[in-house]
């Protein structure tokens, strides 16, 4: 509706260019959508794409434009931190619209009031309370993982946790040296492999669509959810039957209890768009941006929960706004999710490995070492 | 203007031009492309065996074969023994048509809803087969995932195909002369003894057209996998054709994937030469019905 909007503006600002927007669901397009539209005689002028290594690739191949020029003269207007994932050598190559938290609690309210639960402080606190909620016939945690990011992303987190923020970095770019067989990794990764055995977690999570595993929540089956920001402007608003009755709210991962990362920390990248270096219209793409960036539709995409790039667009009187706000500003670390901000491909060997620990038909040790018997190519 | 014996060169000459373009051109440039080394979309290096060498010692290849072949021998069962009966049945019916139209449905129906409809039944706690197993106090099963994955997605290719091979059956068993049927029971023979000795040798091309059709389709399956399956996190269902697709597409490793499609092409050529040889040896020239 927001697009629907910009869009008709744009097209009345500028007679004769018609603007459209090609939209799909974010597993499709991230790995066929995009590479298939980028490669075909009809690219895209414009682009959406999460910060990190994935515009780092679009860079190199030719198809994200140098936006430095643009990008200056918007800076004064957005947030400093978002364009980490957007820079590189210096140069602007993507026009961060949004800040994400890729990873959060979310639990249902009303289920941790009637057994008295608060929000855990740490680790063990956390298994208490999913202990509690198993001894009561609730599941403690449920994830449609059959597209491998939701537990990935979720396990992803207890590398950094546990390991140290530097180190995960350092193995997850694999740089040289480094191992995943690493005995932080393996203890990282037995923290879910625990939360399997305990079945704490849905035993079907690898065949579970993610569409489909809302529905445990929303019918009270399940009372956590591991997920982003976007659990608020689109899970709940789209799949619940009743958005206005959902009572949920969300804490950040807990700490591990001798965990050498920062206990803060969250799981996020900026989101945004880059334009084509193969297009024909580049100033019409700097004229869309800069519409889109606009305040005026900013702030209406922050009304929805978006957390807009753009400054002095929130919200901040909204509960919700404000806990979110809260978390980013205690937080000096931003760790990235290991799919979009590091090699595809390792971060697929990762999530497998993720995938099996968690319904334990794998140890962490066997899982760990057989990533790194699939990236061994990668290394060489 | 031509000489009247070289003529058919003429008429073969487009047939054979598309065939090089289409097949044969492809398949020496997927050739080139498996010596040669990439990042993502340009060529870094030529002349290496690197990516034949990684193949040996790759799990996740290792699996997607298991499973292919796992899936070929499953719908051999599911598709055509399951097809057979079908049209051996539809041939004792009077009336058969609404028979077999309900039969052949399924092959008309797009994939995206056989898998979205297959989903749904094998869904853990809310699918059609588990509430069944629930009602009868049986454990829930976890259909999509191991060790049934293979065996789940088979039956739902059995589901689709089956009547496709029963069209095919049903057409060579309707054209088999009743005498031949009347003779054997004025012999005494049974149903069963008829279908074995009488009916079933009459339609043997039949049946080594249908192994072939699906042994060599087996290793082209990939929408029912994709869209029952999704990324498959534990790769208990991953064939060929998925895990082509992840290393062309997502990986963007050009130079690994075409020494695989080099490897497959090989072993499906090879199949079809053992059918062959052995259609040739033991099943022969039949005369048609």
């Amino acid at each position: 509706m927001i697009f629907d909007e910009l869009m008709e503006e744009f097209e009345q600002a500028n007679p004769g260019v018609d603007v459209t927007w090609d939209r799909s669901s974010g597993d499709d397009y991230q790995f066929q959508g995009l590479p298939s539209l980028l490669e075909s005689d009809t690219p895209p002028d414009i682009y959406f794409e999460w910060g990190g290594d994935r515009v780092l690739n679009h860079v190199e191949d030719g198809y994200a434009m140098d936006i430095t020029s643009l990008a200056d003269e918007l800076k004064p207007t957005i947030n400093e931190s978002a364009w980490s994932g957007a820079l590189f050598e210096g140069k602007v190559y993507m026009m961060p619209t949004n800040h994400d938290i890729t990873i959060m609690m979310w639990y249902n309210v009303d289920i941790f009031n009637k057994y008295n639960l608060g929000v855990p402080k740490n680790w063990s606190e956390f298994l208490d309370v999913c202990a509690v909620l198993k001894s009561n016939g609730i599941l403690p945690i449920v994830m449609g993982n059959a597209d491998a990011w939701v537990a990935g992303n979720f396990v992803g987190n207890f590398f950094y946790r546990w390991a140290g923020d530097e180190k995960a970095d350092d193995i997850l770019s694999l740089k040289s040296g480094t191992s995943f067989e690493d005995k932080d990794f393996i203890k990282a990764l037995q923290f879910a492999y625990e939360l399997g055995e305990k079945k704490y977690v849905n035993e079907d999570l690898n065949t579970l669509g993610y569409e489909e595993s809302f529905t445990r929540m929303f019918d009270g089956t399940a009372a956590m959810y591991p997920l982003g920001t976007w659990y608020i402007t689109e899970v709940i608003p789209d799949l619940a039957p009743e958005p206005e009755k959902v009572n949920h709210s969300f804490f950040n991962l807990p700490p591990f209890e001798g965990g050498k990362g920062d206990s803060a920390s969250f799981m996020g990248l900026n989101v945004g768009f880059v334009v084509n270096a193969k297009t024909e219209y580049k100033d019409l793409a700097f004229d869309f941006l800069r519409l889109m960036v606009s305040k005026k539709y900013q702030k209406q995409l922050a009304a929805l929960g978006n957390f807009s790039t753009v400054k002095d667009t929130a919200d901040k009187t909204d509960p919700y706004i404000q806990r979110v706000l809260s978390i980013l500003d205690n937080t000096s670390t931003v760790v990235a999710p290991p799919d979009t901000g590091y090699n595809l491909e390792m971060a697929t060997a990762l999530y497998q490995a993720i995938a099996r620990v968690l319904v334990n038909s794998e140890t962490a040790e066997s899982a760990l070492a057989e990533v790194e018997a699939k990236i061994k190519h990668l290394r060489d | 203007m031509f000489k009247k014996n070289n003529s058919y060169i003429i008429f073969a000459l487009p047939a054979v031009i598309l065939f090089f373009v289409i097949i044969v051109f492809p398949t020496f440039l997927t050739f080139i492309f498996s010596f040669t080394e990439w990042r993502r979309f340009k060529v870094t290096g030529f002349g290496t065996l690197k990516h034949y060498v990684r193949m040996v010692g790759d799990l996740t290849l290792g699996k997607a074969f298991k499973n292919n072949f796992l899936y070929i021998f499953y719908t051999i069962f599911l598709e055509v023994g399951v097809g057979l009966i079908l049209a051996w049945i539809a041939n004792r019916l009077k009336r058969s048509l609404l028979y077999r139209s309900l039969l052949f449905s399924p092959v008309i129906l797009p994939s995206i809803v056989v898998g979205v409809l297959w989903r749904q039944i094998y869904a853990f706690d809310s699918g059609l087969l588990n509430t069944v197993f629930e009602f009868l106090g049986w454990e829930q099963v976890g259909w999509l995932g191991q060790p049934y994955t293979m065996l789940s997605v088979s039956i739902v290719s059995g589901w689709i195909w089956s009547g496709f091979f029963m069209t095919i059956f049903y057409s060579g068993l309707s054209r088999i002369p009743e005498t031949f049927i009347e003779s054997a029971r004025l012999d005494g023979a049974g149903s069963f003894r008829i279908f074995l000795c009488i009916e079933l040798p009459l339609i043997k091309n039949l049946l080594v057209l249908a192994l072939l059709i699906v042994t060599t389709g087996g290793f082209k399956g990939f929408d029912l996998f994709q869209i029952l399956l999704r990324r498959d996190p534990m790769e208990s269902g991953i064939v060929l054709p998925t895990f082509l697709v992840r290393t062309f597409f997502e990986n963007r490793d050009i130079g690994y994937g075409s020494a695989i499609s080099m490897v497959l092409t090989a072993v499906v050529i090879l199949i079809m030469i053992i059918i062959n040889l052995v259609n040739k040896k033991y099943v022969g020239a039949v005369e048609e019905y």
